[in-house]
């Protein structure tokens, strides 16, 4: 076929018609190409005959063509520059393209060159991870193909993966999203999600563009939607007895599962175990646990006059998971109790767990909020356990609590159910003791000393640690999602080290599970709190307000026995470290409030010694921020507000003894 | 193939491109460029059906490529990743095709029926369907025991005149052809109004098997099954009662799932059993969506939860007159061990059956492909081919049943002239390529919107391919079997078969 193509080769002539004779001299590194490159020539095209009309560069993977380019050739003789994509795909083995070069003159007779392109991978020394919010993070390269970062990462990370020019033909390539892929070159942010915050890996492949981790929660394939950080949530219409697959929840084996709304199975699923509705399940990943309340269309269930609908639970001595994270008397924490029937609702509670054992203060309510309530007039207690308030009994209207001598059994269940058959103004409660949980404890141990749980969740233990060692947890592999009091812990981010920085000695170390902490107290070796001792070493424990830790949420307040021990990180010097912040919406480090500080230091883990008017001499530009109060009260000095955001150091130090303790303030 | 890649691909083959400076070549300029030829031979092995018929099942061949592959439209094979084992693809030989056949000059049938079933020099039609006495595509209603006692068993002059004679002709074409084997109701005398009253009950319609007759029932089988060996024809398989959950029809009898797993574990296994046979059973063989009856949802593997009835069942065939094909994979899942088979669709009146545009690759997602990718071992179509009547209706056919079906094929009045429907070319398009006991393999790689595959690896170790494409556009892909590759071009709203080893 060729040699009969040859043969229809004419030479030219005059004629208006006549072919031509174009004639291409290609120039350019032709040979080599990556994906992604930009492939540069230059052709001099001419035709002496017949004036020119295009140069077409043409480049086929296999049989498949990829990428073209057409240059406008109207000068005969004169060199024509241009380049051509060498597509980058996934999942495309190194080979040999072919790039054809097609003159075609305005007579239709074409010259063509083909070339063989041996086309690799590059081979990036690292790339770079761009948030949408424009941060900026170094993928390492693993091995060929393979990069990463591990980092501190929020749950959800969205962002595209930028690779950079290599080579003199090289473009800078960003990855994008598109379809549920990454691709070079896709306008969407690759939405990389770990299901909760904390230390993990962001990947990516080069040669199959996969990435990780893209953990989605849902419950039978139906996927939850975000709220905020730690909480994503999914409606679904349940019927007891439907088994939900609890998929991408991370460590779901700690989860603490509410029994009135499901049965944890073998397999891992859940089988529900309320009323049949409609539901919106809250995944709490912070927390490890599943919030459950009735829908009423697209809002939480309301309860109507004749007890269908919702009844709800707010007020003192009652928390999911725990009591760690009490109702209390915000309303938007209500807890929905679980549906058995039409109108009849259950609250399963444990004591010392979920319920309080010695007092209790909630009541009933008909939404997540104020409005419609239970009062004593409405609703009567079939329980010698827990009694209803009237107003006259002396306890509030409506509100429930232990009768006169009754104190709940830790680790004992209850189950408290609300019939409201006849309608909610003839409400029957009571309250059933089904026998004690049994607790199967997940041991997790401290420098191989196991620390002791009720709840698994919340763990301590009484240990002698030396100044600058390390600490070393085994059974517990949060350490890179815990916050650390920075007075007592220093935490490599890099390496996962934790380093003890108070002097050596007795200490009672707490690891908060659900709060994500790790703090310590100094004690006496059997566990008792250290007082301050005559020669300035020991303890000095802090109360008041605008003081709190680990945030403004849990200021120390007046509550003898619940002070804050400040770290003596050299004999007789301790340290108060943290930012300051709002005394609303305050972040973990805001350990003050930037506008108020009205605190006391003690001697003692409550009232007794301390340190009154004028016993601590402020030093260095202290008084500019402080000012200490005749009684001992140290406060903001008059007018000043501390700068948000910015983190300060209180030092008492009293190596010179407790006479002659200074009192510093600096900021960092 | 357009002329870009024809131009590409000969001068790939002309071997000219072996250097990495330029090879140059001259075309003077021309008006109409020369046609290119399809190739009569190569590598690859290729059906094509466009929905307009421009392409009716008509074969070409694609050489191997020599280039290295780096197309990003790649379908690769992934023979390591094995599903079902096929038994193969056909229709159903009712009483009506047998009396369409036999109403065609013998030289016409015998052409139609080598076209159809033979491997090496038709489609090979490998798996066909026949009913156990009447169906609602019979010339009249009949059992193989109209008279009360098994003593009076015999096949009926429909099986003897009619069926058979076609059957034995199709074997001589080809030999391994499996036969499955459904009866439409029980001989009337072994038929109660219900259960509980038990009451006799003398339709051919509805009405439920007597639980004392379970036994005779069985042999009956066994009965049909060893006259028809008798006649030279091996029943590879059967199932206990077709569509068990309808009641209407021409002839039926109701079964619910509690008596099929009865009937299957006291009568028609065991008599299976003492008689030597080793035919297979399916259950159920009706509806995805049981005919919305709740107490009848997942009808089959409710039966499987008997091990005993399970000892005598091979698996579950479906019908597609309701719900969707996902159920398949439901009952797989659920029962991983046991076989699934789809053995009926229609085309007719209902769903534009003739209308080859709407129904092609509609029917090629929905049922060549779609149930083989959900697990399906053998997909058998309804009725292989229906005759013209004077209404301009399709039969013969009951009253009470189908008068508004098509066949795969229909055949004119004078029974001289042919027109493939969509069913015909479905199953073509799998038998063609795919062998019986073929093992169906993963793939992975390219995916495109309205493009639908699935692949095979032959007990010679060739390899199958079958393509669907309902976009209104071509798709161009290379297939790759990880020692070749090809390209290969899917028009828009076609069928594509392709085979190479």
């Amino acid at each position: 076929m060729l040699l009969g193509a040859a043969a229809l080769f004419s030479a030219c002539n005059d004629d208006e018609l006549a072919p031509g004779n174009p004639v291409m001299n290609v120039t350019g590194n032709l040979g080599q190409a990556c994906f992604g490159d930009s492939l540069a020539f230059t052709v001099n095209a001419s035709d002496p005959e017949v004036p020119l009309s295009t140069i077409h560069a043409e480049l086929y993977f296999g049989d498949e063509l990829v990428s073209e380019e057409v240059i406008r050739t109207k000068v005969s003789g004169a060199d024509y520059s241009g380049k051509i994509l060498v597509p980058y795909y996934a999942n495309i083995p190194d080979g040999k393209a072919t790039l054809r070069l097609t003159l075609q003159n305005i007579h239709f007779t074409t010259t063509e060159q083909l070339y063989e392109v041996s086309v690799t991978h590059p081979d990036y020394p690292q790339l770079t991870f761009l948030t949408e919010d424009g941060e900026e993070y170094v993928m390492q390269r693993d091995a060929r193909n393979e990069y990463s970062v591990t980092q501190r990462f929020a749950a959800e990370m969205r962002g595209k993966i930028v690779a950079p020019a290599m080579g003199e033909n090289g473009n800078e390539i960003v990855f994008g999203y598109e379809n549920s892929e990454i691709k070079p070159g896709a306008d969407g942010s690759i939405p990389f999600s770990n299901g909760a915050p904390g230390r993990y890996t962001i990947s990516f492949n080069t040669f199959t563009f996969e990435g990780s981790p893209f953990v989605v929660m849902s419950l039978n394939g139906q996927q939850l939607e975000a709220i905020d950080e730690t909480t994503s949530a999914v409606d679904m219409n349940l019927a007891k007895g439907d088994v939900l697959i609890p998929e991408g929840f991370p460590d779901f084996n700690d989860w603490w599962i509410n029994p009135d709304y499901f049965v944890k199975n073998a397999d891992g699923s859940l089988t529900f175990n309320a009323y049949q509705g409609n539901y919106r399940i809250i995944a709490d990943t912070k927390m490890q646990y599943f919030r459950v309340y009735k829908l009423m269309g697209s809002d939480p269930a309301t309860l109507n006059e004749d007890g269908t609908g919702a009844a709800w639970i707010i007020g003192d001595g009652i928390g999911h998971p725990s009591l760690s994270n009490a109702v209390g008397w915000t309303t938007e924490k209500a807890l929905c109790m679980a549906p058995t029937g039409e109108k009849t609702y259950q609250m399963t509670v444990v004591g010392g767990k979920t319920v309080a054992v010695d007092a209790i203060n909630f009541k009933f309510f008909g939404q997540m909020g104020w409005g419609v309530e239970l009062t004593g007039a409405d609703l009567v207690s079939k329980s010698s356990l827990i009694g209803v308030g009237t107003g006259d009994n002396g306890h509030d209207n409506g509100n429930l609590f232990l009768e006169d001598g009754v104190v709940l059994q830790d680790n004992g269940v209850y189950v408290i159910t609300l019939d409201l058959t006849q309608g909610i103004h003839d409400a029957i409660m009571t309250v059933d003791f089904k026998g004690e949980q049994q607790f199967e404890e997940k041991p997790v141990y401290l420098n191989n000393q196991k620390m002791s749980t009720s709840d698994n969740s919340l763990y301590s233990t009484v240990i002698k640690l030396d100044q600058n060692s390390q600490l070393t947890f085994r059974e517990f592999s949060g350490v890179f999602d815990l916050w650390y009091d920075p007075d007592y812990f220093g935490f490599n981010e890099d390496t996962g080290d934790i380093t003890f920085l108070p002097v050596s000695g007795y200490y009672n170390v707490t690891l908060d599970k659900l709060s994500s902490s790790l703090t310590a107290v100094r004690v006496n070796a059997d566990g008792s709190d250290m007082t301050l001792q005559d020669n300035g070493s020991g303890a000095i424990w802090m109360m008041g307000w605008g003081v709190g830790s680990p945030s403004m949420n849990k200021q120390f307040g007046w509550d003898a026995g619940r002070a804050y021990c400040m770290a003596e990180t050299a004999p007789g010097v301790y340290r108060f470290t943290g930012k300051a912040g709002p005394e609303n919406g305050s972040s973990y480090g805001d350990r003050f409030r930037f506008d108020y500080i009205s605190m006391k230091l003690f001697h003692q883990n409550g009232w007794g010694g301390e340190f009154g008017g004028g016993t601590l001499k402020m030093t260095g530009g202290t008084s500019a921020l402080l000012k200490q109060n005749a009684d001992g009260n140290i406060e903001l000095a008059d007018g000043v507000q501390l700068e948000q955001g910015a983190t300060y150091r209180l030092t008492v130090d009293l190596s010179k003894g407790i006479s002659s303790g200074t009192l510093n303030m600096e900021k960092l | 193939m357009n002329s870009r890649h024809v131009i590409i691909a000969t001068l790939l083959a002309a071997g000219i491109m072996t250097v990495s400076c330029g090879d140059e070549k001259t075309t003077p300029g021309e008006q109409n460029p020369p046609a290119v030829e399809e190739p009569a031979t190569g590598d690859v092995r290729v059906l094509t059906t466009t929905a307009n018929r421009s392409k009716d099942l008509t074969e070409s061949w694609i050489d191997f490529s020599s280039t290295d592959n780096m197309s990003p439209s790649t379908i690769h094979m992934v023979p390591s990743e094995e599903f079902q084992t096929m038994d193969g693809f056909g229709a159903a030989i009712t009483g009506s095709t047998c009396y369409n056949l036999m109403r065609m000059k013998p030289e016409d049938r015998k052409e139609f029926l080598e076209t159809t079933f033979s491997p090496s020099d038709g489609y090979g039609f490998s798996y066909v369907r026949i009913s156990i006495g009447c169906s609602d595509f019979s010339l009249s209603e009949f059992t193989c025991c109209d008279k009360e006692g098994l003593e009076n068993f015999a096949l009926s002059s429909e099986d003897k005149d009619y069926v058979i004679p076609v059957l034995k002709e199709i074997l001589a074409i080809n030999p391994s052809l499996k036969i499955m084997g459904t009866p439409w109701t029980a001989p009337r005398w072994m038929k109660v109004n219900n259960l509980s009253e038990l009451k006799p009950y003398e339709s051919w319609t509805s009405g439920q098997l007597n639980p004392k007759y379970y036994a005779d029932y069985g042999e009956y089988f066994v009965k049909w099954i060893q006259a028809m060996k008798d006649n030279g024809i091996t029943i590879y398989s059967v199932t206990p009662q077709n569509e068990p959950l309808n009641r209407g029809n021409s002839a039926s009898m109701y079964m619910g799932w509690e008596e099929e797993r009865d009937f299957v574990k006291n009568g028609l296994g065991p008599a299976l059993k003492r008689a030597g046979l080793d035919t297979k059973v399916y259950a159920f063989d009706h509806n995805y969506n049981y005919d919305n009856m709740a107490d009848q949802k997942s009808y089959p593997t409710k039966i499987y939860q008997d091990a005993e009835a399970r000892e005598y069942l091979d698996g579950a065939a479906y019908h597609n007159y309701g719900g969707d094909k996902d159920e398949l994979t439901v009952v797989h899942n659920a029962t991983p061990g046991m076989d699934l088979v789809f053995t009926e669709t229609s085309i007719g009146t209902w769903n534009d059956g003739h209308n080859l545009d709407s129904r092609l690759t509609d029917d090629m997602e929905q049922v060549a492909l779609g149930t083989v990718n959900r697990w399906c071992k053998g997909v058998i179509v309804w009725n292989l081919m229906l005759g013209e009547d004077s209404n301009g209706r399709y039969g013969p056919y009951r009253p009470g049943g189908c008068s508004t079906c098509y066949g795969a094929v229909d055949i004119n009045r004078n029974y001289t002239t042919l027109t493939r429907n969509s069913h015909y070319y479905i199953i073509a398009h799998m038998s063609s390529v795919v062998q019986p006991d073929a093992v169906r393999i993963g793939t992975k790689g390219f995916t495109a919107k309205g493009l639908t595959y699935t692949a095979f690896r032959n007990p010679d170790n060739s390899y199958a391919l079958v393509l669907s494409n309902s976009s209104a556009e071509e798709i161009k892909a290379t297939v790759d079997d990880g020692s070749h590759h090809f390209p290969v071009s899917v028009p828009a709203r076609s069928a594509v078969s392709l085979a190479w080893k």
